[in-house]
């Protein structure tokens, strides 16, 4: 069966490039632009893994990583935030939420971004 | 003069003393003003007291027993007003407040001027028989005193219950203090003599100062209202002055008053620059103390404004590298091989333009300070093997050899901040593939003792070229933010000059040392990093 990822990012130009990227790896993919608009794409579609931004136009990503802690159905997903936000307090307080590793953007390109999320979900 | 006498006078001076400083000192606050009347209200009735017991003539007797019980209603009427504006004013309008007022004044009037209050005024020893008092006039005056100062405390503790967790505290300290020093004076002053009893009459007046005082003392040290310097230097200037007058005026001889009151003008004008000089001191720290919080602000929205801007910097350059990596790869069709070179070019560019963000950042961070450690037991080799192979692409594509010379018996982890030491190494190896045109790098890691039966202490990296090598000078200003050795500067531009810099600072943070060696252009270079073991 094939993996399902969410990308949650404001961003329509990174969030389109890294789509078409898993697509390619045949993921299933759904985007989502902000936390709560995540949060109901989280509960519908139960993705195996989750891809999330933290600078979003509208919300924080912590704010996602709040409540999906607390929303059992959800709790569980696992999440790696890929964000250019290079902030160790951010990064700390991210890990604390659940989050399994933060991930500056910059740093990856989409490749290596597939293959370290395939090694999440082994 | 009885001792008695005597603390009467101090009592006096105490009240008066602190009402002066209080208001001195103070930003002219509405319930600061009151505070400071009540001292010296209280500094008037201490007064009245005295003269009371100092066997004056009968005048003179008359208007001090006056004077007590309008110094002392006074100070219940102040404690009232203290008690409407402190710490904040309880009724919009102050009509009551100024009706209360007009009305203990009219009984002041009738106090002075009729029998309202004093049947009679006689000289004896006995203060008993020296004072008969009006019953109607004597009651009206207790209760109306008595009823301005429950409703004082009656304001306070409505306040204190209206108040946040870290101002009840205070407000509960003027209560108690209020409280006890404004009972002493009714019970022994207003309740006690109309039962004939005049034991504590006298001495009452040391007691309230005695209350009153410390309270307000212990209030403003705790606080911290007004700075311990200023204090203890006014105490001490009050007090070599009070010592000098009184010489002065004990002075048996023309000489000896001359001498101690030269010596009195002398204080005054040195205890006055004294405390200018104390003052101007406290200021100044003041000053700096509000332009290092202002500093600290500005620094804070500096780090808020750098980690945002890299934010936004990095996220076009991520697009590029992206859907350049993903062109490269085949994602959307195969690339002409002429095509590949400038899409190649364009993705070195843009991971230039990465470091870049990413040096500025973190040079930003070290020098503000906020540069965080992530402590991890490592395996160094670990860490120097990914860096080879993350650079070997770029040395194959020159020709050059990358070694790491592994140790008979490994190194053991030790604690490191992993990305930091990566970053460090990195650099160096690859500013040694950039001024190097042909040979090898060779990694070493040299354990110190190199007895290795002995406990490790530290490792020395040492990162040997054949590359163009560096003069002395060069050496000197290589680890300097924004420097390139003047052959570097022909050879390579694409080099930022601060990742050097950053290497020591990072170095510098895990209480290393870096530094490079050569024996001349032309000669190759060497560069060492100690990194102590633990």
């Amino acid at each position: 069966m094939a993996r399902k990822i969410l990308i949650i990012e404001d961003e329509h130009i990174l969030a389109s490039m890294y789509a078409d990227r898993f697509k390619q790896e045949k993921w299933k993919v759904v985007i989502a632009t902000n936390s709560n608009e995540g949060l109901s794409v989280t509960r519908k579609e139960k993705p195996d893994i989750v891809l999330l931004d933290i600078l979003l136009f509208n919300g924080h990503g912590l704010e996602y990583l709040t409540v999906k802690k607390e929303d059992k159905a959800i709790a569980k997903i696992p999440v790696i935030v890929f964000s250019n936000l290079d902030d160790p307090k951010t990064k700390e307080e991210a890990l604390e939420l659940g989050a399994l590793e933060y991930l500056l953007k910059s740093d990856f390109t989409p490749q290596e971004l597939v293959q370290k999320t395939i090694s999440y979900l082994l | 003069m009885s001792i008695i006498n005597i603390l009467l006078i101090f009592a006096v001076i105490i009240n008066v003393m602190f009402a002066a400083f209080i208001y001195i000192h103070s930003k002219r606050e509405i319930p600061v003003f009151f505070y400071a009347l009540i001292s010296f209200f209280a500094g008037v009735w201490a007064v009245a007291t005295f003269l009371m017991g100092a066997q004056l003539s009968l005048p003179n007797f008359s208007a001090a027993a006056v004077l007590h019980y309008i110094g002392g209603n006074l100070a219940y009427l102040a404690f009232f007003w203290f008690a409407v504006y402190y710490p904040s004013q309880i009724f919009k309008s102050t009509f009551w407040p100024i009706v209360i007022t007009v009305v203990n004044f009219l009984i002041l009037f009738a106090l002075s001027f009729s029998d309202f209050f004093f049947t009679k005024l006689r000289l004896d020893p006995l203060l008993s028989e020296s004072m008969v008092f009006n019953p109607i006039g004597y009651f009206t005056f207790v209760s109306y005193l008595s009823a301005i100062f429950l409703l004082g405390e009656a304001f306070l503790i409505f306040k204190f219950f209206q108040a946040k967790t870290k101002e009840r505290k205070r407000i509960a300290y003027v209560i108690i203090a209020t409280f006890i020093a404004g009972t002493l004076g009714i019970i022994f002053n207003l309740l006690f003599p109309w039962l004939g009893n005049f034991d504590f009459f006298i001495i009452n007046p040391i007691l309230v100062t005695i209350v009153l005082t410390a309270f307000g003392l212990y209030n403003i040290l705790y606080n911290k209202i007004f700075d311990i310097k200023i204090i203890a230097t006014e105490l001490l200037i009050a007090t070599v002055w009070i010592a000098t007058l009184y010489n002065t005026f004990v002075a048996k001889t023309i000489e000896d008053q001359i001498i101690q009151g030269t010596t009195f003008a002398v204080t005054i004008l040195v205890g006055y620059f004294l405390i200018k000089s104390v003052m101007n001191e406290i200021k100044q720290r003041e000053e700096l103390q509000r332009a290092y919080i202002k500093l600290k602000e500005l620094d804070e929205a500096k780090s808020e404004f750098v980690s945002i801007a890299s934010h936004q910097l990095r996220t076009p350059l991520t697009a590029i590298k992206g859907y350049i990596s993903m062109l490269t790869e085949g994602t959307y069709g195969k690339l002409l091989s002429k095509q590949r070179k400038p899409i190649t070019n364009i993705y070195d560019s843009n991971e230039r333009l990465i470091r870049l963000v990413n040096d500025l950042l973190n040079i930003s961070r070290i020098e503000s300070g906020r540069i965080q450690m992530d402590w991890q037991k490592t395996k160094l080799e670990d860490v120097i093997k990914s860096v080879v192979s993350e650079l070997q692409i770029k040395a194959k594509q020159k020709k050059l050899k990358v070694t790491l010379q592994k140790l008979k018996i490994p190194l053991p982890s030790f604690n490191m901040d992993p990305s930091k030491v990566r970053n460090v190494i990195l650099n160096i190896i690859d500013n040694a593939i950039h001024y190097t045109n042909k040979g090898s790098i060779t990694i070493q890691l040299i354990p110190q003792p190199k007895n290795r039966a002995l406990q490790t202490k530290s490792v020395l990296i040492a990162i040997k070229d054949t590359g163009e090598g560096m003069s002395k000078q060069e050496l000197q200003h290589l680890f300097e933010s924004f420097s390139r050795g003047k052959t570097g500067a022909k050879m390579w531009t694409e080099g930022t000059g601060l990742g050097l810099y950053i290497a020591r600072q990072f170095v510098q943070m895990h209480k290393g040392k870096i530094w490079a060696e050569s024996a001349g252009a032309g000669k190759g270079s060497t560069f060492f990093i100690q990194l102590p073991v633990s």
